[in-house]
């Protein structure tokens, strides 16, 4: 399939996965430390040789859209940008890592290995949630809180992130 | 200048990386505020649109509640009929009444969308300019006060409820009639409220009931807003902090009834009035 068209498909369905079933989630009293997020997995995801100014404007477009639904004004698009613009000093480490990078197929998985993925979203999935939870608090007075829904938000969200990789992308055939 | 252009070609990346940052820091500074009209809202028809087709799927599951809930309300407003009371005299005669003039309207609406476990919770509601919704009306239940309206679109609005940090508003006891300032904490737990700035020598006790009073022209006045739970006095300070149990359970809300003051712009133009 063309990979426009699978990218469109992923932008939608990450959209209405994170709106009406991540978000729907009752944590119970874990509500105010936890808020996975998984529709940043299409930012993590996005073809690596893509033009990157129309990569960091269609990932600010994915947050906006965010931000349309959940009346956070305009938080999700700036943490979105933030980490656009940052992925491609982390890609290029798994680019040398790896042996075989196919510049077509969407940065998944199973084009790295494991644990350089799982690190490389680790990290940009920590900054997009520190960001995030910043600007949401817009003071350095509960920072601490912050740090600590960050490292925990981070962790629930790439499980989520990695789950999901594992049950709805197939493996690329060499 | 050849070197001023070599240079702006080579952070072109970053100019871009900091216009983006711009338009969302600018949409963040619009919409963010007590009382401010934000760019970026939920009550648009696109996001309208499909939290209404969620709701109409999740109202399946909730109808047992909602049908409890609506004949509670049915028993309560039969009791006040007035069937129910005997006529002592009949030699009373019926006039047309002209002490009371109508000040409050309702319209009903259902939450399409709620949020709890943020610090800024926004509610959508399904209903509209179309229907009648106007900014700053009120929003209540059977059981208490659940915001005022934000923002307002054709067919949907939003609502800033009680549980956003930025919601404020004059509350007093049903003893007595003195005000104190009635707000959301984060580090509140769930449920809970604060009154603050509530005159020392005031008589409060735990279980009494905290209510709207008619100072914003927003709420009829006594519309319950919670039950005081604690309450804490400061050495030397002439207020004390009320802590509140909401009477409305926010997890659970779906239908709400929004209120229209129609007096409410002759009040402002009072209040607008230099002094």
């Amino acid at each position: 399939m063309n990979i426009i068209v699978i990218n469109i498909v992923r932008f939608v369905l990450l959209i209405l996965a994170q709106l009406f079933v991540i978000n729907n989630m009752d944590l119970g009293a874990g509500n105010y430390l936890i808020s996975p997020i998984i529709y940043i997995s299409f930012i993590l995801t996005f073809p690596v040789k893509f033009n990157r100014y129309a990569f960091m404007f269609i990932s600010f477009m994915l947050g906006l859209v965010i931000d349309l639904f959940s009346d956070t004004y305009g938080v999700h698009a700036s943490a979105c940008v933030l980490i656009a613009y940052l992925r491609p000093s982390f890609t290029k480490q798994l680019e040398e890592q790896a042996s075989s990078f196919t510049e077509v197929y969407n940065l998944s998985i199973y084009s790295v290995d494991r644990l350089g993925y799982i690190r490389y979203a680790s990290v940009l999935t920590a900054l997009f949630l520190f960001w995030l939870f910043l600007l949401e608090e817009f003071s350095f007075r509960y920072l601490h809180i912050i740090i600590l829904k960050t490292v925990i938000s981070t962790i629930v969200s790439v499980l989520f992130m990695i789950i999901g990789q594992f049950l709805f992308l197939s493996k690329p055939k060499n | 200048m050849r070197n001023l252009i070599s240079f702006i070609r080579k952070i072109r990346f970053l100019l871009f990386f900091v216009f983006l940052q711009f338009v969302a820091f600018f949409f963040i500074s619009n919409g963010s505020g007590y009382q401010k009209a934000s760019i970026i809202n939920s009550a648009n028809e696109l996001s309208g649109w499909f939290y209404s087709k969620e709701k109409s799927i999740e109202d399946y599951f909730t109808l047992q509640q909602v049908n409890n809930k609506l004949l509670l309300n049915n028993l309560n407003l039969k009791q006040h009929s007035i069937k129910n009371y005997q006529i002592i005299s009949d030699r009373t005669i019926k006039v047309e009444d002209t002490l009371y003039k109508l000040q409050y309207e309702y319209y009903p609406a259902q939450i399409i969308k709620n949020s709890v476990s943020s610090k800024f919770n926004i509610l959508t509601l399904n209903a509209g300019s179309n229907q009648g919704v106007e900014k700053e009306m009120g929003v209540l239940t059977s059981r208490g006060v659940v915001g005022f309206i934000k923002d307002v679109s054709a067919n949907y609005s939003t609502v800033m409820p009680v549980m956003n940090q930025q919601f404020r508003l004059t509350a007093k006891s049903t003893k007595e009639n003195l005000f104190g300032t009635f707000l959301w904490r984060n580090e509140d737990s769930f449920n809970t409220g604060t009154v603050e700035k509530v005159p020392n020598y005031i008589d409060l006790k735990n279980g009494d009931t905290m209510v709207t009073t008619t100072q914003e022209g927003i709420f009829p006045a006594g519309e319950p807003l919670g039950i005081v739970t604690n309450i804490s006095e400061e050495n030397g300070s002439n207020y004390k902090t009320v802590k509140l149990k909401l009477t409305n359970d926010f997890y659970n809300l779906n239908h709400v009834l929004i209120v229209k003051n129609i007096l409410k712009q002759e009040l402002d133009s009072l209040n607008l009035l230099p002094n």
